[in-house]
């Protein structure tokens, strides 16, 4: 077996953490303190991965939750000479007792497991279907992006923290929608994705920003998990703001999930198609926008087809468009290529030696003739193969 | 007069009344899994369409037949069907077989040795020896 | 009878209302047509446990697991046990509009009347479902076409050639014959849930069908009861053009067993019998194969099922197209098959008949010369001999003996004789019917106008 390297020196706890959403800013404090020779740089590359190290993995660890471990330890009944209940009778054989305890199949009950390691997807459960829904969950991302953004290309600390914001969120309440969408984007002089008024409203960004944190921190508040690692990151000004948010927020109460199909009609008229021609070739742009689409409507884009995706129009052609049919069948129907002809008969399955004598009319004098005879319709009831040997050499 | 009659059917000569394509079924069977089955695939979507919409008296069935070759059947007015594979064949060379099929008159294939097949007498007879000037010797 | 929605119910007519809506084998209306319930997903129907045969299934029960096999076509509840499929079910059968095709009908022919002349009546015995009436409409329609043809085109054809004849060209068998050509195959047993472009007859029971039409005369029950002969003419306009099968009540009392039993007493019998015909050829009734389909019986309900649907289908387009539609229609696909007149003569004492046919014309009495001849005292001889009328020759005959080749020689004559044709381009009196009216209203109804013969025979030969 191979020898296993472990780190020198104490390992800090946040390393074990078992939330996968803090690795990389963990990771980033790890890197940060540990010492800088090639040695344990090439050993903490290999500890960043998203294996758990092995030395402090099972103090570390904690049970899903909701997890119910079979109970330990042993229970004895009472010995019957030592029973003090006065309307115990004895039973003389086991003919409609109870069984109580035992261990078997403990795990085989879906109950003990709880909630806990239950799998919870980055996009929403149903994907999102509604073309008009799609364009302005497409739209809202490129707003987000252009936010994070904020007009810079090099990559900054504030654009993490507001993008890790942005990318947590969801759709939020109906009016967070609104709010992004009525920020007009437009094509810039070089083609490329701008905000159409030059400089953006700073005050949007804020509440925009804004309204993400407070939305998350509500949720938050709802579900107790780690979450204040997000709210260190956050600036001062905001702070302020945020209390006075998220007593509206509660107050409004939260509407989860992607909002109507007439909402987004209805916004749709106020965003406009120029913004589908602009051009979006900056990489790390583009995957916030996917990363963003998935969180929004469950549609994931391949990173192949990301990289061939130069403008907007072809980035919400390509969440709008349906899948291609997995099935001849399916295709067929979609297209309807033989709906016009009436001498055509396409059939979704294939057609059995039953269907067959169906369509002639001879399956129904079969199967009377078979109930008639007590025999079985469909396969073989159950019978042994080689159920004529038994009859023959008499085994039961 | 007592003039007694015995019984005969009429026999019927497709083409001299009215015309019966001899062909009146095509099943075609095809697979989603299968990479044999790729051209009959795109000969479903893109050729039979036109090729159906041109003979409306054919009878054509599109069904699935999982994991097992392309193929194609014919079914004939006499009660014989001809099965063509089509595996691995582009969607042209299914087309062609399946011009075959509707050309076919569903006859077991024999040689043909003479000119014409006929249910009519030969129009100047046959020859015989009593009748005409004899052969002088 | 089974309650079931019938939304063309009409009374007194061959031909129900028409149905709902254009319903030409063209496609966009099948959408139109489609039934509610296809939309609906497929539920999953276990027929195994019984707190859930309480709740009525969505599609057919028919002993299948439907959630491994979803059923194809989506019928309703019990379909099976209707005796026929639903009319509607006529637009999505590719079987049907292939065939619609095939016979290149009009589109004037909707699909769902086709379904109804594939319906036999021993299938459904309602006449508004099934092709009986259709039936009886195209068999008078072709009869009258075939009788007319052969009239004109053969004015001497002794009476039961010409009942033969008649038999050859448009009776069941060839009428079979005819729809099998046409590639139509029989339902194994009839159903709703069979496909409507099968041919569906019962073989347990032969159906009502519509025999005749007008008053019966008192003495029809005495020929019945009393097995009295019909004249082939009487035959020819009042029965089915089938002499020697047995009739339609024996049919129905006797089950296949029995049938078959009666069929080898028959045969047994006919072994008897000491009766020589002459004739050139052997005889054309076809025998069947130790190995052919079925019983007598049912090859003759297989046969009278297909006959049936042919003439329905005639009656089909007499309704929907015409007279002139279903004259065309008659003419090519029966009428147009080939029958050799001269197989279906077998004479009795030809030179007998010959001597007074000869007679009645006041032609010179036939005398038979020979001709020429080899091999007299050989195995093989061949005699050939004319029958001469004075200078003219009647007929001639070859033959291994004297007495044979004189035979042959008179009936080459007969022969000669009864199916003399005026040619091929005759007119037949259907050829001038429309013509008639117009003539004479434009004479003033003085001109009697229309059809004339080229020739009227003055009958056959009558002798003791």
């Amino acid at each position: 077996m191979r020898h296993l390297p472990r780190l020198r020196g104490a390992v800090s706890a946040s390393l074990c953490c078992s939330s996968p959403t803090h690795i990389r800013t963990t990771a980033v404090a790890a890197v940060a303190t540990t010492s800088s020779s090639t040695k344990t740089q090439s050993l903490q590359r290999r500890n960043l991965s998203t294996s758990l190290p092995r030395c402090d993995a099972v103090e570390a660890y904690a049970p899903p939750q909701g997890l119910k471990p079979p109970p330990q330890g042993w229970k004895t009944a009472v010995r019957p000479d030592k029973i003090t209940d006065p309307a115990y009778e004895p039973a003389q054989d086991g003919l409609g007792l109870e069984e109580v305890g035992g261990l078997d199949g403990w795990w085989e009950n879906p109950a003990n497991y709880g909630t806990g390691r239950q799998w919870v997807g980055y996009g929403p459960a149903e994907k999102v279907i509604d073309p008009a829904v799609l364009e302005v969950a497409v739209y809202r991302a490129l707003v987000e992006a252009m936010i994070a953004r904020g007009g810079v290309k090099t990559l900054t600390a504030r654009m993490f923290a507001v993008s890790d914001s942005l990318l947590g969120s969801e759709w939020g309440p109906e009016t967070l929608t609104t709010t992004t969408v009525q920020t007009k984007l437009c094509v810039g002089s070089n083609g490329a994705l701008e905000f159409k008024s030059t400089p953006p409203e700073p005050q949007l960004e804020q509440k925009v920003t804004e309204e993400v944190d407070t939305a998350a921190t509500a949720k938050q508040e709802a579900e107790p998990t780690e979450g204040a690692n997000e709210t260190e990151v956050l600036e001062e000004a905001r702070e302020e703001v945020e209390v006075k948010e998220a007593v509206e927020v509660q107050e409004e109460g939260l509407t989860e999930g992607p909002i109507s199909s007439e909402t987004a009609q209805a916004l749709l008229k106020e965003i406009g198609h120029e913004w589908k021609k602009a051009t979006i070739k900056d990489y790390v742009f583009k995957y916030f926008v996917a990363k963003r689409i998935q969180k929004l409507t469950g549609h994931i884009i391949p990173d192949g087809k990301l990289v061939a995706i130069n403008t907007a129009g072809t980035l919400l052609r390509e969440v709008v468009r349906p899948p291609k049919a997995k099935k001849l069948v399916e295709e067929i129907e979609n297209k309807q290529l033989f709906q016009s002809l009436p001498n055509v008969r396409v059939f979704p399955r294939r057609v059995t030696p039953i269907d067959k004598e169906k369509m002639v009319g001879r399956w129904k004098v079969i199967r009377e003739e078979l109930e008639r005879r007590g025999l079985p319709v469909i396969g073989t009831a159950n019978i042994d193969n080689a159920i004529e040997k038994k009859w023959v050499t008499g085994a039961k | 007069m007592a003039v007694k009659a015995l019984h005969a059917v009429s026999q019927g000569r497709n083409g001299v009344g009215a015309f019966i394509l001899q062909c009146k079924k095509i099943d075609l069977h095809y697979c989603d899994w299968a990479g044999s089955s790729r051209g009959m695939n795109g000969f479903i979507k893109s050729l039979l369409p036109k090729f159906a919409a041109a003979h409306p008296q054919i009878e054509f069935t599109v069904s699935p037949r999982p994991t097992k070759h392309p193929v194609a059947i014919g079914h004939y007015i006499n009660g014989r069907s001809k099965p063509i594979c089509v595996r691995n064949m582009e969607p042209y060379e299914i087309l062609k077989k399946l011009e075959l099929l509707r050309d076919a008159s569903g006859e077991k294939l024999k040689k043909v040795t003479k000119p014409v097949r006929s249910i009519n007498q030969s129009v100047r007879g046959i020859w015989s020896p009593y009748h005409g000037n004899g052969m002088s010797l | 009878m089974m309650k079931r929605l019938r939304i063309e119910r009409a009374a007194g007519q061959l031909l129900v209302a028409r149905p709902c809506g254009p319903s030409t084998p063209g496609a966009a209306l099948r959408s139109s047509y489609k039934c509610t319930t296809s939309q609906v997903p497929v539920r999953h129907s276990s027929s195994s446990s019984a707190a859930e045969a309480e709740h009525t299934p969505l599609y057919e029960e028919d002993g299948t697991d439907h959630a491994r096999f979803p059923p194809l076509e989506k019928l309703p509840p019990n379909t099976s046990a209707l005796p026929s499929p639903l009319p509607s079910r006529a637009l999505e059968s590719a079987k049907l509009s292939a065939l619609h095709a095939r016979l290149s009908l009009s589109p004037k022919i909707p699909l769902q009347t086709l379904a109804r002349t594939l319906v036999d009546a021993s299938a459904d015995p309602n006449p508004y479902f099934n092709n009986s009436s259709l039936a009886f409409l195209g068999a008078t329609i072709i009869n009258y076409h075939a009788s007319e043809w052969f009239m004109v085109h053969y004015p001497r054809l002794p009476m039961e050639v010409l009942e033969a004849a008649m038999t050859g060209l448009a009776g069941p068998t060839p009428l079979d014959r005819i729809a099998k050509a046409w590639g139509i195959e029989p339902a194994a047993a009839p159903g709703g849930e069979v496909d409507p472009g099968l041919l569906q007859f019962s073989l347990d029971q032969p159906g009502e069908t519509v025999r005749g039409f007008g008053y019966t005369r008192t003495v029809v029950d005495k020929i019945n009861k009393n097995n009295w002969q019909r004249s082939v003419a009487a035959r020819v306009i009042y029965e089915d053009n089938l002499p020697a099968l047995p009739s339609t009540t024996k049919a129905k009392q006797t089950t296949p067993a029995v049938a078959e039993q009666e069929e080898q007493q028959q045969e047994e019998q006919q072994q008897d019998d000491s009766e020589v015909d002459y004739a050139e050829t052997s005889p054309a009734a076809p025998k069947f194969s130790p190995t052919s389909y079925g019983s007598s019986t049912t090859r003759e309900l297989s046969e009278k099922a297909h006959a049936n649907f042919v003439r329905a289908v005639v009656g089909a387009v007499f309704a929907h197209c015409g007279r002139e539609a279903a004259k065309s229609f008659v003419k090519a696909h029966v009428l147009s098959r080939q029958l050799d007149l001269e197989r279906l003569f077998a004479f009795k004492h030809p030179t007998l008949e010959l001597a007074m046919l000869c007679a009645r014309e006041e032609f010179d009495p036939p005398v038979a010369r020979l001709l020429s001849e080899t091999g007299r005292l050989s195995r093989t001889p061949v005699f050939v001999v004319g029958v001469y009328s004075g200078n003219e020759k009647l007929g001639e005959g070859a033959g291994a003996t004297l007495e044979q080749a004189r035979l042959k020689a008179a009936m080459h004559a007969l022969k000669a004789w009864y199916l003399y044709s005026p040619g091929e381009g005759v007119k037949v009196p259907s050829d001038v019917l429309g013509q008639e009216e117009e003539e004479a209203a434009a004479a003033g109804g003085k001109k009697k106008g229309g059809w004339e013969p080229v020739y009227i025979d003055i009958g056959e030969l009558i002798s003791r």
